[in-house]
């Protein structure tokens, strides 16, 4: 029983690890990337209030052939970005893009089930901050406020802070 | 009259000169008083659980709202620091032979390790995109209920598997609906419950001879039945939702690969089970195989709901009916639960329809009038049949009435809370006053009739009524994290409480006897 229990244990604390890991070496890693933000909205069922954040580098970018192809497989789009402060729209793909100088990439979805030409960005778009003020937050929002992401390699992206512009 | 296998065994004893009457008499006796020592323990392992459970909500909270002026690394230093301390708090209760407080100790520690999870992300405003933090937690879970061999830990993974596989493909980040689409959305689960519910009992019966899985086996029992039985009974409460839900269903065609997974895994797991298995007689076939035609008429719904509801009701009428006799007949508590939950839940919500639905002081009468009569039905039954399945059924046929009433008066007006709705608050206060009064009266009753399920499902009840008058009340009054730890050590030392008090009166009656 002892045996099984500290096996048990060691799973859960693999597990916490394992979760608190990715990000770490994503924020020691990654390339710093300003992206403005736009209005979405609030509330985390499992953890109190956050502000939903999209981007505008990821609106009417897509085609409605890209939007039924990533809908219809559940794939993955990647937007390529510049890295300058606020940065630019590059390039969107369902491939993961080869990046040339000064340019990053961020994995993202097509926006809600419906379809659309906008983008979601999954990994950035939950900034979580103290109860009751979120509301706060997203009357900030838009083109004076930034947010400071790091993106790895492959295209993932963790969330730093928001600043003003 | 049908006597219980002990008092077969006694009477043959006594029939072949092994047994004397007056030693018959002592070892039923014993019997019965290791009986009542269960129901007192029962109720210290609900409150407990619950205890934990809601300190575990309490920390969550607490930590979601207070911790703002430290940084990431103090932040994740308290996680891993209040999972270690509540380790080492069950490693000790576990030590001083508390088990009971050392095993609500280890599913806190569990909750705390979901709680982690989405801590962890938070402080990182990492999503982990909704499904991958359900799975990590779920296979913490497991892994913690294999060692500890807790079905409370299985009934817990089930859930969280559930939450994973609907979440999956999903999670787009976008606003609260993701939250839900799990279950409502296109791609959601909610057409393929039942199937679901096939798989999870083949699962269960496929691990029942594995010794160290033997701790999700009845999980994987419960929520499958529960899964293929609730979502038929709740479609055949009014027609109007009947109509509704088969709406989803006419989707069947557009199903996604994570639906038709669901469904053919179900079917083929339940095939394999049925004709490889060796038992097919076992008898948590039959309830599948009773409330498999009502579904296939959910199925067949969508072209003519009308004509297809008028099949469907009695269909299903009949099939909880059957579960409930199946049940009592081989002997199944858990099917004939679920079967009488089933008809209380058809019956409740008919009778809601049945009256004028703008006269709610006439639903308030009859279900007073209805749950008396039920709990009247008991009395007798327990005092002239003496047959426990009676019994059982009788309560959770009063319980799922009750509760299901206690809702619907909540939702077709009253104040979810006293004070804030404009309609009278009279009947509602009556209405809760009655459910708490009559659950009590089925403790007491349980405890003089020596049966332990009607002193848990009275608990049950009395813990319902209890929460959510707390949570409508405390959670105004108070800080809502505060509110949750408050209760959730309240139910603790509850528990502690009334585990000494059964030590006392076990001591006690030892030097009676």
């Amino acid at each position: 029983m002892r045996n099984k229990l500290g096996i048990a244990i060691g799973i859960q604390v693999l597990i916490m690890i394992l979760v608190l890991v990715p990000p770490l070496v994503l924020k020691a890693t990654g390339q710093v990337v300003y992206l403005e933000t736009e209005k979405m909205d609030p509330r985390s069922l499992f953890r109190g209030d956050y502000v939903i954040l999209g981007y505008t580098v990821g609106q009417n970018i897509l085609s409605d052939e890209m939007t039924r192809l990533a809908q219809e497989e559940g794939s993955h789009v990647y937007v390529t970005v510049t890295t300058e402060r606020p940065a630019r729209f590059v390039h969107v793909s369902l491939q993961q893009p080869t990046l040339g100088p000064n340019q990053a990439c961020i994995v993202g979805r097509p926006r809600g089930v419906w379809g659309g030409d906008d983008v979601d960005f999954p990994q950035i778009a939950q900034y979580f901050v103290p109860e009751g003020e979120g509301r706060e937050i997203e009357s900030a929002r838009g083109e004076n406020l930034l947010a400071k992401v790091k993106v790895s390699k492959k295209c993932n992206a963790v969330l730093m802070g928001l600043e003003p512009r | 009259m049908k006597l219980s296998p002990v008092e077969r065994a006694l009477e043959i004893w006594q029939e072949d000169g092994l047994l004397t009457a007056q030693k018959a008499s002592e070892l039923r006796n014993h019997l019965a008083k290791q009986k009542s020592d269960i129901s007192k323990a029962g109720a210290v392992s609900i409150f407990s659980t619950i205890g934990a459970v809601l300190v575990g909500l309490g920390v969550l909270l607490f930590v979601a709202s207070n911790w703002s002026e430290m940084g990431p690394l103090a932040r994740c230093f308290i996680l891993f620091l209040g999972y270690a301390t509540v380790c080492t708090g069950a490693i000790a209760a576990e030590k001083h032979k508390l088990k009971k407080v050392s095993d609500s100790l280890w599913i806190l520690a569990t909750i705390m390790l979901g709680a982690n999870i989405f801590h962890l992300g938070q402080i990182f405003h990492f999503s982990l995109t909704f499904w991958q933090g359900p799975l990590l937690w779920m296979i913490g879970t497991l892994a913690m209920g294999w060692a500890r061999q807790s079905y409370m830990l299985g009934r817990l993974a089930v859930p969280l598997a559930l939450l994973a596989l609907g979440w999956f493909g999903g999670g787009s980040g976008f606003f609260i609906d993701d939250q839900w689409e799990f279950m409502f959305s296109e791609r959601g689960l909610m057409p393929v419950f039942p199937y679901i519910g096939f798989a999870l009992m083949s699962g269960g019966l496929l691990l029942r001879h594995t010794q160290s899985w033997k701790f999700i086996v009845l999980p994987l029992y419960e929520w499958g039945l529960v899964l293929i039985g609730l979502p038929l009974a709740l479609l055949s409460v009014h027609y109007e939702v009947f109509r509704e839900f088969s709406n989803e269903l006419a989707l069947l065609p557009s199903w996604n690969a994570k639906q038709w997974f669901c469904v053919l895994s179900g079917l083929t797991l339940t095939i394999i089970c049925t004709f490889k298995d060796g038992e097919r007689r076992r008898t948590v076939y039959a309830l599948p195989a009773l409330l498999a035609v009502t579904f296939l008429c959910t199925h067949l719904a969508s072209s003519e709901p009308g004509l297809a509801y008028g099949i469907f009701l009695p269909l299903m009428y009949a099939a909880s009916l059957g579960t409930v006799v199946l049940g009592a007949y081989r002997n199944h508590d858990r099917m004939l639960s679920l079967g009488a939950i089933c008809l209380g839940l058809i019956i409740a919500g008919n009778s809601v329809w049945i009256i004028d639905e703008g006269s709610r002081m006439k639903f308030f009468i009859y279900s007073i009038f209805v749950s008396s009569l039920i709990s009247a039905l008991i009395w007798f039954a327990s005092e002239k049949i003496k047959n426990q399945k009676v019994v059982i059924l009788g309560v959770l046929g009063t319980m799922a009435f009750l509760f299901c009433a206690y809702n619907m008066i909540r939702w077709s007006g009253y104040a979810y809370y006293l004070g804030t709705h404009d309609y009278s608050k009279a009947p509602y206060f009556c209405f809760v006053l009655w459910c708490f009064l009559l659950s009590l009266g089925w403790i007491y009753g349980g405890l003089h009739l020596r049966q332990k399920q009607i002193v848990n499902a009275g608990m049950f009840i009395v813990t319902m009524v209890i929460l959510e008058q707390y949570f409508s009340w405390a959670s105004e009054l108070l800080d809502r994290s505060l509110a949750f730890i408050v209760g959730g050590i309240l139910l603790i030392v509850l528990s502690i409480f009334m585990e000494k008090k059964r030590r006392a009166l076990i001591a006690q009656l030892n030097q009676h006897a």
